[in-house]
C-alpha cells in the first residue's frame, strides 16, 4: 500500500493530474458556456473526436502543428454552428441533434481517416504533428511547484487560461449578459431585439471551440496520433463536471480537476499490478457517484430553502 | 391629433390553421390611451403580437407615422418605436434591474460591460419619467409592481411611443393599479401612446379615451370611451348580455358525503395556503368555493383529490379518513376531478380522444383484463360519450390536440362525470371555452347534482359560481371567511366584499351555517 | 369536422413524405460518398444497394444482422416512450453478452435450457442496471443520460476485466474467453448460415412489445408518463414505479439482444469494446417513431445499408463507417420540424381559408 501512496502523493503524479485534467477541463467549458445559453449541448464527445482527428489529418499535410492545432479549433466551432443550425434552423430536439452529431463524430471521422489517407482506425502511419510542451520562466526552478506546473504541452495552459477567459465574458462582457440572458429567459431577450438564435449560436461555436482544442490536445499531446474513440467518454465526464459546478467556469475548472485525479489514479495503478480494465472503471464511475453526491446535495439545499422561506 | 399607427386588413393563420385574426383595421392616434377588449381567444393577443413583431400577418400591412413597416422581429418593432409590457414579464430574474434595463443597448467601455453607466442610464430615464426602481437589485428580489415598472422603463429607454400593456393589472394589487394609472396618464399627457388590452371594463372606463373591441378575430367596434358604458362594451364582446341565468331548481341536499377537518396545507415554497380549513359537502349538492385568485379555493380541491400534501387535519369520505392517500385510491374510491388547466393536468395533447378517456380507468375491470386492455369497451365507451357530450371532432382517434378548447374540455368533463362518482371537483370549468360548450357543461352539473352526486365547484367566474352554486364557501387568505347556505340570497356585490377581506364572518357563524 | 379530418390527414402524409425524403437522401448521400471516395465506385454502389441480395448468403448474415438491432430498437421504444433519454442500450448489450458468456462457460445445462437461462440472466442483471440512470433521474433529479453514458463505459471496463481475469484463453494470442459449450449455443435456423434462433425470439418479441406497449395499462402508463407526467399523476399513475420499470425493461431487453448475439453467432466472447447495436436501437426507435411496429421494417433498412456496406467494403476496400454519418443525416431530416415545414404551412392555409369561406360567418370558428 506504501507503494501506492508512494505513486499518488509523487511529481510525476501530480504532473499528470494536469495533463489529464486538461481535455476533461475543456469539455467542461464547452459544457458550462452551452448551459449559460440555455442549450443542453451533448457533442463534445462527438466535437472532440473531428477536431482530434482534423488535427491529426491537417498538421501531417502541412508539416505544422499549429496549423493543424488552428484548423482542429475552428472545426470544432464550426462543428458548433452546426448544432446550432440543426436545432435552431431545423428545429431538431437538441438532445437528439447532439446524439446525431456525436454519430457523425464518431463513424464519420474513422471513414474520413480512410478516405483520405487510406488507412484503418488508427492514424500511426501518419507522422502527424505534437503541440509543444512550455517551460514556464522562473516557476520552472521552484522546487515541486515548478515541476509540476512548469514543461505541460502548451494547451494545457490554454485550457487553464480558458477557464478565466470563459469567467470574464460571461460576467464582464456585453456578450456574456446576453448568453446569460437569452439561457435564462430567451422571449426577454428577444422582446428587446436580442436575436436569440444569434447568441446561442455565438455561445455554441465558443463551445465548439473549446471542444475542439480538448480534441485536439487528445491526438496532438495527450498521445500523437488518433486512433477510433479516442476520447473515451470524457466528453461526458466534462458534462457531468460542469453540472456539478452549477455552471460556473472556475467552479468547474475545479470539479475537472477532481476527475483529472480519478484519471490520474487510474493511470498511475495500471503502472502496479492491478487490473487495468478494473483500473480504467475508475473515472467513470468517480463521476456517476459524484454526479449523484452533487445531485443529492443540490435537492437538500432547495429544500433546506424552501423550509428557511417558509 | 396625428395617427400614429394604423393596420389594414390583417389575417394570421397559424401552422395548426387556426385563424386568429380575420381582417382587421385599426389606427391609434398619438397621445391617447387606446383600450383593446375582447374575450379570451378573441384575437387581442395575436394582434398585439404581430404589432410588436413576435408574430407576422398572413395579410394585410401596418404603418407607423403614415409608413408602411415590415414588422419581422421584436427588433423592428423597436425601431419603429413601438414597446410593449407583456403579461408574463420579460425579465431576466437573475440579473440586476439596471442590467435589465439596458439589455439589448448594453454600454460599453473597451471590452467590458459598463455596468456604473447601465446603472445612470437607468436613472436618468426613471427620474424623467418618475419612475423611480431599485436599480441595483436583482430582478427576482423585487415586487411585481417594480417589475413592471421596470418593463416600462426598458420601452422607454429604447424610445417608445407606442406602448402596447398587455392585462397590465391582472397580477397588480389595487394600490399598484392606481399607480400605474397614474403613471400611463402621465406618459400620455407627455406624447407617449398607449394600448391598454383588458377585459376589466371598469378600468378601461377609468383610464382609456377610446376603445376597440374584438371579438371572433375581427375588430367589432372603436368608440369613444364617454360614447359608451360598460355594458355597452361588454355586449359587444360577447355579442349578448353577459349576465346569464343558469336555470335550475332548487337544491335538496341530504347526507354528508365529504367531510373536511382543519386542514393545513403548504404551497412549494413553504407558503400557508390552507389554514385549517374544514367544511362539509352533502349529496345533490353544488357546494362553490369563491376567492380571489390564490386564497384557497384552487388549493382546498387539491388536497381533496390528494394532489397536494395535507400537513395537518382530516378529509373523510363517507366517514372513511383519506387523508394523503395515492391519487389512484382517492379515484378508486369514487373522487372525480375537472382540472384546472386541462392541458396540464387534463390531457396529453398527442394521445387520441380514445386513450385521454381512458386515463385513470385504465385499471378499471370494464376496460382490462388480467393482461390486456379490453379495446373494445373502450372504443365503445369513447363513442358513446363523444356523442353524448357532443364533441366536435372527426372521431374518437383524433389526437385531442387538435380540438378547441371547448371540446378539449368537454372530453375532460366527459371521462371524469362518467365515472359514476361521488364526489365531483370542479376547478374552473368553463375557462377559456366558448359559450356554447359552457353552458352544456353546466347543464351537465346541475343534472348530476340532481342525480345526488356531491360536487365542489371553484371558478374565476363570479357569474358561473354563483349561478349555479346551491351554497357557496368564500375564501381569505387560505380560511373560510364566510358560508352562504342558500346561494340566491347572495349579491355580487356582497360577494365581493367577502372575497376582498372588506368583511368576515366569524368562525362561529360559519359552524353555525354549516351545521345548522 | 371536416376541417380536423383534413388536417390530421394532412399530418400523417407530412410524416410519411418527411420520413421517406430523409431516407432517400440518407441513401443519395450515401451514393455521393462513394462516388467521391471510391476507386471503383460503379461496383462499390453495385455492392451496397444489391450486395444483400445477390446471394442467399449474404441474405442469411443480413437477417444475422437484422437480429440483435431489432431487440434493441425495442428497448429504445420501451425507455423513450417513458420520455426518458436513457442511453444505456449501448452497455446493456455488451454487458448482456458478458454475463450470458459468463453463464455460459460457468454453468452445465443441457441444450436449449443451457442458452434460455444465459440470456435470462443476462436480461435480470442488465435490467437492475437499466434501473439506475431511472433512479438518478427520479429520485436525485442527475442527468440519466450522462448517467447513462458513464455507466456504458464502466460496464464495458467491467466487462472486459470479468472476461480477461476469470474466463480468459490463455491459449489464444488476443484477449477471448474460453469457448462456449455446445449446450450453451443458441440453434442455429437455418443451416449453413448464423442466422440463429434468435430471430424467432426477435420476431415474437416485437409482437410481444408492441403488445405490452399499446394493448396493455402496463404499456398504457409508460405513453401516458412520456405525453404528460402531470397528467399520469392526476390520472393516479404511480410515475416513480414506471419510470424504472420501464428502464429496467428497456435494459434487460438490450442485456437479452447482447446474450443472443454472443451465443447466437460467435464461439467465445471476442468483444474489445463497445459494439454500436445500442446506438442502432437509438436510430430505429427515432426511424420508427417509438413504435415497435416499425422497428423490423426500420431495422431491415439499417441492416441492409450495413451489410451492403461491408460487402462493399470486403470487395473494393471501402470504409463502412460512413454508415453513421448516413444514419445520423438520416436522423436529422427525420426529425426536423422545419423540414418541409414552408410547403405544410401553405397547404395549411389553403386548407383553412377554404374551410373559413365555405364555413361563411354562421357558428365561427372556436379558437383552441
Amino acid at each position: 500500500m506504501d507503494n501506492i501512496f508512494d505513486l499518488i502523493f509523487s511529481v510525476p503524479f501530480m504532473f499528470s493530474v494536469l495533463r489529464l485534467t486538461t481535455p476533461i477541463l475543456l469539455a467542461t467549458l464547452s459544457s458550462v458556456i452551452s448551459e449559460r445559453a440555455g442549450v443542453g449541448n451533448i457533442t463534445m464527445e462527438g466535437t472532440m473526436l473531428i477536431s482530434a482527428f482534423v488535427g491529426v489529418v491537417v498538421s501531417a499535410w502541412t508539416g505544422s502543428a499549429w496549423i493543424g492545432f488552428l484548423l482542429a479549433v475552428l472545426a470544432g466551432g464550426a462543428t458548433g454552428y452546426l448544432l446550432s443550425y440543426i436545432i435552431f434552423k431545423m428545429e431538431v430536439n437538441e438532445i437528439l441533434a447532439g446524439l446525431s452529431i456525436n454519430l457523425i463524430g464518431s463513424g464519420g471521422t474513422v471513414f474520413l481517416l480512410y478516405a483520405l489517407t487510406g488507412v484503418r482506425g488508427i492514424s500511426s502511419s501518419l507522422s502527424s504533428k505534437v503541440m509543444p510542451a512550455v517551460d514556464i520562466p522562473m516557476v520552472k526552478d521552484i522546487p515541486v511547484i515548478g515541476e509540476v506546473v512548469s514543461g505541460q504541452n502548451v494547451v494545457t495552459y490554454l485550457a487553464f487560461i480558458s477557464a478565466f477567459v470563459i469567467w470574464f465574458l460571461l460576467f464582464r462582457t456585453k456578450l456574456g449578459l446576453r448568453i446569460r440572458a437569452v439561457g435564462e429567459n430567451p422571449d426577454a431577450a428577444k422582446s428587446v431585439g436580442i436575436s436569440v438564435f444569434r447568441t446561442k449560436s455565438i455561445a455554441l461555436v465558443i463551445a465548439g471551440v473549446l471542444s475542439g482544442m480538448g480534441g485536439a490536445y487528445m491526438s496532438m499531446g495527450y498521445v500523437s496520433w488518433f486512433v477510433k474513440n479516442i476520447t473515451a467518454g470524457r466528453g461526458w465526464i466534462g458534462i457531468a463536471a460542469a453540472a456539478m459546478s452549477g455552471q460556473h467556469p472556475i467552479l468547474g475548472m475545479l470539479s475537472a480537476l477532481l476527475f483529472g485525479i480519478a484519471d490520474s489514479v487510474s493511470n498511475t495503478l495500471q503502472t502496479i499490478n492491478l487490473p487495468s480494465q478494473l483500473v480504467l472503471m475508475i473515472p467513470y464511475v468517480v463521476t456517476l457517484i459524484a454526479m449523484c453526491l452533487y445531485a443529492w446535495y443540490a435537492l437538500k439545499k432547495k429544500q433546506n430553502e424552501k423550509a428557511s422561506k417558509a | 391629433m396625428d395617427e400614429i399607427l394604423r393596420a389594414e386588413h390583417i389575417v394570421k393563420i397559424y401552422d395548426n390553421g387556426v385563424m386568429a385574426n380575420k381582417d382587421i383595421n385599426f389606427a391609434a392616434q398619438k397621445g391617447e390611451i387606446h383600450a383593446i377588449c375582447g374575450e379570451n381567444g378573441a384575437g387581442k393577443s395575436t394582434f398585439m403580437k404581430m404589432l410588436y413583431g413576435i408574430e407576422q400577418p398572413s395579410e394585410g400591412a401596418i404603418y407607423v407615422k403614415g409608413k408602411e413597416v415590415h414588422l419581422t422581429s421584436s427588433a423592428k418593432a423597436i425601431e419603429c418605436s413601438i414597446g410593449m409590457v407583456h403579461q408574463h414579464f420579460m425579465l431576466v430574474p437573475s440579473l440586476t434591474v439596471a442590467e435589465n434595463v439596458v439589455l439589448g443597448v448594453e454600454p460599453q467601455k473597451g471590452i467590458r460591460f459598463d455596468k456604473k453607466e447601465a446603472v445612470r442610464i437607468t436613472e436618468e430615464i426613471a427620474e424623467k419619467y418618475n419612475l423611480p426602481v431599485p436599480t441595483n437589485e436583482k430582478v427576482e428580489d423585487i415586487s411585481v409592481g417594480m417589475k413592471q415598472r421596470v418593463e416600462i422603463i426598458k420601452a422607454l429607454l429604447k424610445g417608445a411611443e407606442i406602448l402596447i400593456l398587455d392585462e397590465p393589472t391582472t397580477v397588480l394589487t389595487p394600490q399598484e393599479t392606481d399607480e400605474l394609472f397614474e403613471e400611463l396618464k402621465h406618459l400620455r399627457d407627455e406624447g407617449h401612446t398607449i394600448l391598454f388590452i383588458s377585459h376589466k371594463l371598469y378600468e378601461v372606463k377609468k383610464l382609456c379615451d377610446r376603445v376597440s373591441i374584438m371579438k371572433n378575430g375581427r375588430m367589432v367596434a372603436t368608440e369613444n370611451i364617454s360614447d359608451v358604458t360598460e355594458t355597452d362594451i361588454s355586449r359587444l364582446m360577447v355579442g349578448r348580455d353577459v349576465v346569464e341565468v343558469i336555470e335550475k331548481t332548487k337544491a335538496d341536499p341530504k347526507e354528508t358525503v365529504l367531510k373536511v377537518e382543519n386542514i393545513t396545507c403548504k404551497n412549494s415554497v413553504g407558503r400557508k395556503v390552507l389554514d385549517k380549513v374544514s367544511m362539509r359537502v352533502r349529496s345533490g349538492e353544488i357546494f362553490g368555493v369563491a376567492g380571489v385568485e390564490g386564497n384557497g379555493q384552487h388549493e382546498v380541491l387539491e388536497a381533496i383529490a390528494s394532489m397536494c400534501h395535507v400537513e395537518s387535519g382530516s378529509i373523510s369520505l363517507y366517514d372513511k379518513d383519506i387523508t394523503n392517500q395515492s391519487i389512484r385510491k382517492i379515484r378508486d374510491m369514487g373522487i372525480t376531478h375537472i382540472p384546472e388547466d386541462r392541458m396540464v393536468h387534463g390531457t396529453a395533447k398527442k394521445f387520441s380522444i380514445m386513450n385521454n378517456i381512458l386515463a385513470g380507468r385504465h385499471r378499471a375491470k370494464k376496460f382490462t383484463g388480467k393482461v390486456l386492455l379490453n379495446e373494445r369497451a373502450i372504443a365503445e365507451e369513447a363513442e358513446y360519450l363523444i356523442k353524448e357530450y357532443r364533441v366536435k371532432c372527426s372521431g374518437k382517434n383524433q389526437e385531442i390536440g387538435m380540438l378547441s378548447g371547448g371540446n378539449i374540455q368537454k372530453v375532460v368533463v366527459a371521462r371524469e362525470f362518467s365515472q359514476d362518482p361521488k364526489v365531483i371537483l370542479v376547478d374552473q370549468p368553463s375557462r377559456g371555452i366558448d359559450i356554447g360548450a359552457a353552458t352544456f357543461i353546466r347543464e351537465k352539473l346541475v343534472q348530476l347534482r340532481d342525480e345526488g352526486k356531491a360536487i365542489i365547484l371553484n371558478s374565476a367566474d363570479l357569474n358561473e359560481v354563483l349561478g349555479l352554486s346551491d351554497s357557496l364557501a368564500v375564501f381569505y387568505n387560505g380560511k373560510i371567511a364566510a358560508y352562504f347556505e342558500d346561494t340566491s340570497l347572495l349579491t355580487e356585490e356582497e360577494l365581493g366584499l367577502y372575497m376582498l377581506g372588506v368583511k368576515k364572518m366569524d368562525t362561529a357563524e360559519i359552524e353555525r351555517r354549516m351545521y345548522a | 369536422m371536416r376541417k380536423n379530418m383534413t388536417q390530421e390527414k394532412l399530418n400523417r402524409e407530412f410524416t410519411v413524405l418527411r420520413t421517406g425524403l430523409a431516407v432517400t437522401i440518407g441513401v443519395i448521400l450515401s451514393i455521393l460518398i462513394i462516388l467521391f471516395v471510391s476507386d471503383d465506385p460503379l461496383l462499390s454502389i453495385r455492392y451496397l444497394v444489391l450486395g444483400p441480395v445477390m446471394s442467399f448468403n449474404n441474405f442469411c448474415s443480413l437477417l444475422t444482422m437484422w437480429i440483435p438491432i431489432v431487440i434493441t430498437g425495442l428497448a429504445v421504444c420501451v425507455m423513450f416512450s417513458a420520455n426518458q433519454f436513457n442511453l444505456f442500450g449501448e452497455g446493456a448489450f455488451f454487458f448482456g453478452g458478458v454475463v450470458a458468456a459468463v453463464v455460459a462457460l460457468s454453468t452445465n445445462m443441457p441444450a436449449g435450457i443451457h442458452p434460455t437461462v444465459c440470456v435470462a440472466a443476462a436480461a435480470v442483471v442488465c435490467g437492475f442496471i437499466g434501473a439506475v440512470p431511472a433512479l438518478m433521474r427520479y429520485k436525485l433529479g442527475a442527468s440519466e443520460m450522462v448517467g447513462s453514458m458513464l455507466l456504458n463505459y464502466a460496464c464495458m471496463n467491467l466487462g472486459l476485466f470479468i472476461i480477461s481475469y476469470y474466463f480468459r484463453d490463455a491459449s489464444a494470442g488476443s484477449v477471448v474467453s474460453g469457448k462456449f459449450p455446445k449446450t450453451a449455443r443458441i440453434m442455429t435456423l437455418i443451416p449453413g448460415s448464423d442466422v440463429h434462433m434468435g430471430f424467432i425470439a426477435a420476431i415474437l418479441l416485437v409482437i410481444l412489445i408492441y403488445w405490452f406497449m399499446y394493448k396493455t395499462r402496463w404499456g398504457y402508463e409508460i405513453r401516458l408518463v412520456g405525453q404528460n407526467d402531470k397528467f399520469a399523476k392526476y390520472a393516479g399513475v404511480n410515475i416513480g414505479f414506471v419510470l424504472i420499470a420501464s428502464q429496467m425493461l428497456g435494459g434487460a431487453l438490450s442485456g437479452a439482444a447482447g446474450a443472443m448475439e454472443i451465443l447466437g453467432v460467435y464461439r467465445r466472447f471476442s468483444w474489445t469494446g463497445l459494439t454500436n447495436h445500442g446506438w442502432d436501437g437509438v436510430t430505429l426507435g427515432i426511424l420508427a417513431g417509438r413504435n415497435p411496429k416499425y422497428i423490423p421494417l426500420a431495422a431491415l433498412f439499417l441492416a441492409y445499408l450495413r451489410k451492403g456496406a461491408d460487402l462493399m467494403s470486403m470487395k473494393t476496400g471501402m470504409q463502412t463507417d460512413f454508415v453513421s454519418v448516413i444514419q445520423a443525416v438520416i436522423l436529422v431530416f427525420i426529425l426536423a420540424e422545419r423540414f418541409l415545414a414552408k410547403y405544410k404551412q401553405k397547404r395549411t392555409c389553403e386548407l383553412s381559408r377554404q374551410l373559413e369561406a365555405d364555413r361563411g360567418e354562421k357558428g365561427g370558428i372556436s379558437l383552441g
